[in-house]
């Protein structure tokens, strides 16, 4: 077993460029996970500062209305002279100046066209709360002229006041299976770019020293046979790949704030385990493939990414574009952050909402074969070329 | 006879790297494998270890037919390679080790072999280097140290010294003698002919993948006409002069340049002493005077009409 030892010491040399790339990501997952944890539920009521210039004090239409836009408007009494509400305007003391004409409140129970004047700050985005609680207001008004033509103002007000009053009571639920979801989808993801620069920066490195034609001679000549030094290299590839996956999956674990271990997440485990021998055939093809370790390291950084920008392991599948999606299905990335998308929405575990995760599963097993096949080939013509 | 080579022919398509080479390698010797580069001596090594395929030829060693899965007989040979092969991920230690442990399966006598390979090649204080950090020679001597340290009785260096400075180089040979003096048989390739001079018990000239000849330095030198070669600095020496000194008995050849007089001659008795007479009897004034003895150089140019470094 000495090549089988030998391989961790060559990870070992290694483990601090894997371990930078573990600590970077649980780093990442940690600031998203507070991000996510940041769910609103609630929000703290902002009012517009306004100033009213009222020529109507006396009806009881406008004062409801007043009272009503209090919940929304800051008011500010600046008298009724132009040049100083205008200066209010431009130096941002209000935001928002809203007059009432004389006999507004008579004209509009007597169901006369009437309209209230505003001058808003250019752009004010807030300004339209104010335009909506003053329609609201005043639609509310309209429905009663409409079905009780011979009320008072007084009544009119009354009414409009206590129906704007009345509120609904809302619940909001936190449905904590989703939570789970959202976040391990999101986890896998971006764990699928980590495993793949691990299994280049690692494995590829490794098969790098053995294939150098020097150390491939020298281990020739010696008494070990050529069949039992690949087995010791597949075994410590295959303890390398599923110990990171370990690693990998108990990291999502202890960053998950919610601690569930459902289907759902088993699922996404699993799809993790089925995509690291994508990872593990791309890295031996790439080992087949690069010359120098420099060229390597420069891929460990190029190809992960790439693949995952494309595949949607960073940003979500549906904001890519078609033609985007077309290309990134050739890549393994792509079915497995698929198979994630679809487990994080999966309710019922039948088999016929499993068998389309299966089936993309399947996918990245079949690429994972052909990415083992090349690399024999490839690794066969090179040994005859030199043979 | 522990390696013995029939025949054996290796060609590159057209080209023909080795062209029936013949070769005997007896226990206990330090056989040379002498020729210019693209001579065919590493082919010839790669394919005594099966390392490359042949057309044709037989190959044995310790009396067994060598081929790619014989590890019985692997088990004892040992190999530095022109280019070092090692592992830069591991120490010094570590790279020993593990070359040693593909052979010993003992753990505590590998760590016995690797303490006495890294006493045999000097490298006590680099144990915890890792190559990158060790000198041209150190690294060489760190190759040597991963293809011996199992104790081999066949070791076989291809050009062990390339690119080495002098002290290391002096180093390895020493070493090389010590192994054979402890037992081990030695093939040791190299375009050097100083080195393979001053090492190897035999030889065998090699060029375009044909042995040329083979015997111990002296059969070698015995094989060629040229006997000594002559320098004399001389003044002034006159056209006629030299005229007469290329017709004395066994001058072969005379070249004269920079008051320095080059006179290559046959073998035979008192050649020294007929110029030295000339020179006196013509009072001809004359400084430094030394003469060589053919070397290597010499056989391979008279063979092949071509220097070794062409």
């Amino acid at each position: 077993m000495q090549v089988f030892k030998l391989y961790f010491k060559l990870l070992r040399s290694i483990s601090t460029t894997l371990l930078l790339y573990t600590v970077l990501f649980a780093g990442i997952t940690i600031i998203q996970t507070v991000n996510r944890n940041d769910n609103v539920t609630g929000f703290m009521q902002d009012k517009i500062s306004t100033a009213i210039v009222n020529y109507n004090e006396d009806s009881p239409l406008v004062q409801g209305l007043i009272e009503y836009l209090e919940e929304y408007c800051e008011f500010k009494d600046l008298g009724d002279i132009e040049s100083d509400l205008q200066d209010a305007l431009f130096f941002r003391e209000v935001e928002y100046i809203l007059t009432i004409p004389y006999e507004f409140g008579e004209d509009f129970s007597a169901g006369k066209d009437v309209s209230l004047e505003k001058k808003t700050v250019p752009d004010a985005i807030y300004a339209t709360t104010v335009d909506a609680a003053i329609n609201t207001y005043l639609n509310t008004a309209k429905n009663y002229l409409y079905t009780v033509p011979d009320i008072t103002e007084e009544e009119l007000a009354t009414y409009v006041s206590n129906d704007l009053k009345a509120q609904a009571t809302v619940q909001i639920n936190e449905k904590t299976d989703k939570v789970v979801d959202s976040y391990y989808s999101y986890y896998v993801n971006f764990a699928s770019y980590i495993l793949l620069t691990g299994c280049i920066v690692g494995v590829s490195l490794i098969m790098l020293s053995f294939h150098n034609i020097n150390i491939r001679r020298r281990n020739l000549v010696s008494p070990i046979t050529f069949r039992s030094l690949n087995i010791q290299l597949m075994e410590g590839n295959l303890i390398f790949v599923l110990g990171y996956d370990i690693i990998l999956i108990v990291l999502g674990y202890i960053l998950n704030p919610i601690k569930t271990i459902d289907t759902n997440v088993l699922l996404h485990w699993l799809n993790l385990i089925v995509f690291s021998f994508c990872a593990l055939g791309i890295s031996y093809l790439a080992a087949m493939l690069v010359k120098s370790k420099q060229a390597n390291e420069a891929l460990s950084v190029i190809l992960p990414l790439g693949l995952s920008f494309i595949s949607g392991a960073f940003v979500p599948q549906f904001l890519l574009g078609d033609s985007v999606l077309h290309f990134s299905s050739f890549a393994p990335v792509y079915w497995f952050v698929r198979a994630n998308d679809t487990i994080a929405s999966l309710t019922v575990h039948n088999f016929t909402n499993i068998k389309p995760i299966l089936s993309y599963m399947a996918i990245q097993i079949g690429f994972a074969v052909t990415f083992f096949t090349l690399s024999l080939v490839i690794s066969k013509s090179k040994l005859q070329r030199e043979y | 006879m522990v390696v013995e080579v029939k025949n054996l022919v290796k060609r590159y398509d057209k080209l023909v790297a080795l062209d029936h080479l013949n070769l005997n390698v007896e226990e206990g010797e330090i056989f040379g494998l002498l020729g210019p580069n693209g001579s065919g001596k590493t082919t010839a090594i790669n394919c005594i270890l099966s390392l490359l395929k042949y057309d044709k030829g037989t190959i044995e060693i310790f009396g067994k037919p060598m081929s790619p899965d014989a590890y019985d007989i692997k088990r004892d040979i040992g190999i530095i390679m022109q280019n070092v092969a090692v592992f830069e991920e591991l120490t010094v230690y570590e790279n020993i080790s593990y070359f040693c442990s593909l052979y010993i399966k003992d753990k505590s006598e590998v760590k016995r072999l690797t303490r006495e390979a890294i006493e045999f090649v000097s490298l006590e204080d680099f144990t915890k280097f890792h190559p990158k950090k060790l000198s041209g020679g150190l690294l060489r001597r760190l190759n040597i140290a991963c293809g011996i340290a199992h104790k081999p009785k066949l070791i076989i260096l291809d050009e062990p010294t390339v690119a080495v400075d002098p002290q290391s180089r002096n180093k390895i040979l020493e070493g090389i003698k010590k192994l054979n003096a402890d037992g081990a048989t030695i093939i040791y390739t190299s375009h050097y002919m100083e080195e393979v001079e001053q090492l190897c018990s035999r030889i065998s000239i090699i060029d375009k993948g044909k042995v040329l000849a083979t015997g111990t330095k002296d059969e070698l030198k015995a094989m060629i006409s040229l006997g000594e070669k002559i320098t004399v600095e001389a003044y002034n020496l006159r056209e006629e002069e030299i005229e007469e000194l290329s017709r004395l008995a066994n001058v072969s050849s005379i070249e004269y340049a920079d008051n320095c007089l080059e006179i290559k001659s046959k073998k035979g008795k008192n050649n020294l002493i007929h110029v030295l007479d000339y020179l006196q009897n013509h009072e001809i004034n004359f400084g430094k005077i030394y003469t060589q003895m053919p070397t290597l150089n010499d056989v391979f140019l008279e063979i092949t009409g071509k220097e070794l470094r062409d």
